[in-house]
């Protein structure tokens, strides 16, 4: 066969980056960041009582390099100096938010003590924890949270807390003022199921990321699994994020083509990820329904996806069969797993690294036979 | 030609339409299990279990047989012992199957599947539903509880011991859960086969010797009261495969397959397609899907003689994207070509078939990624086959392999000596 001439085709890393190109330059057109994602990317903690949410610390890097803090925008800053300040501010109970991730890698320094405590160990758990979520509202680190909030002016990653003030105007606010501000805008916007899910089961990694051991670890591990599948949900859905997913799979871009049918037959956008027999979620603006498809057909170099119908039209679902008349183009999205993150039962008896108590059955001879010989 | 014409029928094929019709061994299953052979895997596994050893791993390599050592091993502890039993499987189609298997070997009214929504309909012969009570299905005695690791892990079956089948597909967390109220678990397993789905950052637990993310075997193995075996043939590669892949094992295999080929074609035929950076190419699915149809109606020799003719039931398509899979199916459709399974290797492991047409995961490269790049992947896609595999490729592997700088050296050296081996037999 022939093996010259590859025909050029963009890769979707490359589509990727030249769509946020494309809104980091409209985001400097307009002078100001402009909105990602319509949902918020932080929920509020889950389950902290009244009393806890005073209890909110902010925490950034100071012109000495040493990690700064105060309990709210209005009190006295402290350093923080030694591992109990850093263990402190970091657990369960309370709210910790921080500039950047020079300051998450600062703290986990003074925490990185070998022979450490146990509530040494569990603070640099929680915050190698937290700092890996995609969303954490024990502990938000708030660059990251609003590089996925936000396009960003200009050509910076922004990986710094001052590019972000700067964008906002807020440069020489006192810093935790500046931080509340910018709190204020990754918690704005929708919080969908998926957002009260996540921050459901944060507070519950959260909580066994405290304690040590593989069984713990196995608790918090489930949690984080579930934490990233509700993101990566979240996102797919999210209706200013949505055109971005069509680029990469994560979401398919329907056009249907006009019949008169029981189903919806409609030509997708590439690459395509969905299977067949798949319920998938059919969305126009905020409105959603569900489907199912049922087959794919081929024409050319197009995928043809055929859907099912609602059977009747009804305030949620009249807007699936309108686009099937009319070839409106709907998104497609895989239908979420809603329930929730398994927790296991406790301790778990094979995550100990001690041998079992155990008492040797005795063995007929034909099988201890036939098994050494 | 039906891969249960082999002399050792009953290898998991969950994706394969014709997985599902274990039915006729279940009238006539005896009271008596097949007698264990000495020396065996399945003799040294019956005897760690009945003695009451916590943990024993069971190493395989690609059709060497796990989905009979495991019928055959709960077939004897149900015969011979009072021990109670509980099955896991990672998907439901998966355990769906190994309880039919179970059930044609241990008789009817005896396995209980307990997936609650799964169609009485669909349920193999001699297999009984989930009671719908929590407490039936998890203790009942005289019943082999069959379920998916997840329910397992939701329902903490109390037994004695939990047999997990492909339990290198499932996370020690899981498989961990599952077994908290058992006293003993048998984990049997491919090493060589893709991992367990991790959509989480694992940084926050890289650094432990035993985490959650890991595969369960990797971790259970690793206690002091572990016994770990391997089972030492493949009936279903041909050794030109064996020496294929060997450099994705730990464990040493040999082939056992009866001398069988079809007509006209060798055991491994490389193919080179045109390069492409799009690994969504329709030009390359319809390659691909053009190759499966070829692979229909081409007649299986066994020895000397003409055991019959491959049917699209024989052949499978194993891609590494779920959207190359639509891509190929849907031109097989335009074919008129049904009933070749097509998917990416995570779904197609544990299948078997006698043609399998397999698409290199770094052809259409959207930069080299892990994904492309798993040993596991490759091992899959180059092991599904019991007659021939034709292995589609670009002929850039090695150029695109060279730029993997970042890249686990020890595992792109695994890609590259597979890949040599595969792409040495260029057909005629």
């Amino acid at each position: 066969m022939d093996t010259t001439n590859p025909p050029a085709v963009v890769a979707v890393g490359d589509l990727l980056k030249a769509y946020d190109a494309r809104q980091r330059a409209a985001a400097s057109a307009a002078g100001r960041p402009r909105k990602r994602m319509a949902s918020a990317v932080v929920p509020q903690v889950f389950d902290l009582d009244a009393s806890s949410k005073a209890a909110d610390h902010y925490a950034w890097t100071g012109d000495d390099g040493q990690v700064v803090l105060c309990r709210d925008p209005q009190g006295r800053t402290r350093k923080v100096a030694s591992t109990a300040d850093a263990v402190a501010i970091i657990g369960p109970h309370s709210r910790l938010v921080l500039d950047d991730r020079a300051t998450a890698k600062r703290l986990a320094r003074l925490l990185a003590k070998r022979d450490a405590g146990v509530e040494i160990a569990g603070a640099r758990r929680v915050l190698a924890l937290c700092t890996s979520l995609p969303s954490a509202p024990h502990l938000v680190v708030l660059t990251e949270a609003l590089r996925h909030k936000m396009w960003l002016p200009g050509d910076d990653p922004g990986r710094t807390f001052d590019v972000w003030a700067n964008a906002y105007g807020i440069a020489g606010d006192p810093v935790p003022e500046a931080m509340t501000r910018l709190l204020a805008v990754v918690t704005d916007g929708t919080h969908s199921p998926h957002l009260q899910a996540i921050a459901r089961t944060e507070a519950f990694a959260v909580n066994s990321a405290v304690y040590g051991g593989l069984s713990n670890a196995c608790s918090t591990y489930a949690g984080a699994e579930f934490i990233t599948d509700q993101w990566a949900a979240l996102c797919a859905a999210d209706v200013r994020l949505r055109d971005r997913g069509v680029l990469d799979g994560s979401v398919a871009l329907a056009t249907p083509i006009p019949n008169s049918g029981t189903q919806m037959r409609a030509r997708l956008s590439k690459p395509f990820k969905l299977k067949v027999g798949r319920d998938v979620t059919l969305s126009l603006d905020t409105a959603q329904g569900n489907s199912t498809l049922v087959d794919l057909e081929v024409d050319g170099e197009d995928l043809i996806g055929v859907f099912t119908l609602p059977s009747r039209r009804t305030r949620k679902s009249g807007f699936i069969l309108e686009a099937a008349r009319t070839g409106q183009p709907l998104y497609v999205t895989a239908k979420p797993f809603t329930g929730g993150a398994r927790r296991g039962g406790g301790k778990r008896r094979w995550a100990s690294r001690e041998p079992a108590q155990w008492t040797r059955r005795e063995v007929p001879l034909d099988v201890s036979l036939a098994a050494t010989s | 030609m039906h891969a249960k014409t082999l002399p050792t029928p009953g290898f998991a094929r969950p994706t394969a339409p014709r997985s599902a019709a274990p039915t006729v061994e279940a009238a006539v299953a005896s009271d008596e299990p097949r007698p264990l052979t000495p020396g065996s895997t399945l003799a040294q596994a019956m005897y760690e279990t009945w003695s009451g050893r916590p943990v024993t791993v069971i190493d395989s390599p690609p059709g060497a047989g796990k989905s009979t050592l495991i019928g055959d091993l709960v077939c004897h502890l149900y015969r011979r012992t009072d021990l109670t039993i509980a099955v896991g499987a990672f998907t439901r189609e998966a355990a769906v199957a190994v309880a039919g298997r179970i059930a044609a070997l241990v008789g009817p009214n005896v396995v209980r599947l307990g997936i609650r929504s799964w169609p009485v309909e669909r349920l193999p012969a001699g297999v009984l539903p989930s009671s719908g009570d929590r407490s039936l299905d998890t203790l009942g005695r005289g019943t082999i509880l069959v379920n998916t690791l997840a329910s397992l892990a939701r329902l903490m079956p109390r037994k004695d011991v939990l047999i997990v089948d492909e339990a290198y597909q499932a996370t020690f967390e899981l498989v961990s859960g599952a077994a908290e109220d058992c006293e003993q678990v048998v984990l049997v397993g491919d090493p060589g086969q893709i991992g367990p789905v991790v959509t989480a950052n694992t940084s926050a637990w890289d650094q432990m010797p035993a985490a959650p993310h890991m595969r369960a075997p990797e971790v259970f193995s690793q206690r002091d009261d572990a016994m770990r075996l391997s089972l030492p043939r493949t009936y279903r590669l041909g050794q030109l495969t064996v020496d294929a892949i060997a450099p994705l094992y730990d464990i040493s295999f040999a082939s056992a397959r009866p001398d069988r080929r079809l007509r006209g074609r060798d055991e491994i035929e490389a193919v080179t397609i045109p390069p492409t950076s799009d690994p969504y190419s329709a030009s390359t699915a319809a390659l691909v899907a053009r190759r499966a149809a070829d692979l229909i109606g081409v007649e299986i020799i066994e020895g000397d003689q003409v055991s019959g003719t491959t049917t699209a039931l024989d052949v499978a398509v194993v891609v590494s994207h779920n959207a190359q899979q639509s891509a190929v199916e849907a031109h097989l459709s335009a074919m008129g070509v049904a009933g070749v399974a097509v998917g990416t290797a995570d779904r197609l492991q544990g299948g078997q078939w006698h043609a399998v047409v397999a698409l290199d995961p770094l052809v259409g490269k959207d930069g080299v990624s892990t994904h492309a790049l798993a040993t596991g992947r490759l091992c899959v896609m180059a092991s599904r086959h019991l007659t021939h595999l034709t292995w589609i490729h670009d002929g850039q592997w090695v150029e695109t392999l060279r730029q993997t700088d970042d890249l686990d050296v020890e595992e792109v050296a695994k890609g590259v000596a597979v890949r040599e081996a595969l792409c040495a037999h260029e057909p005629w």
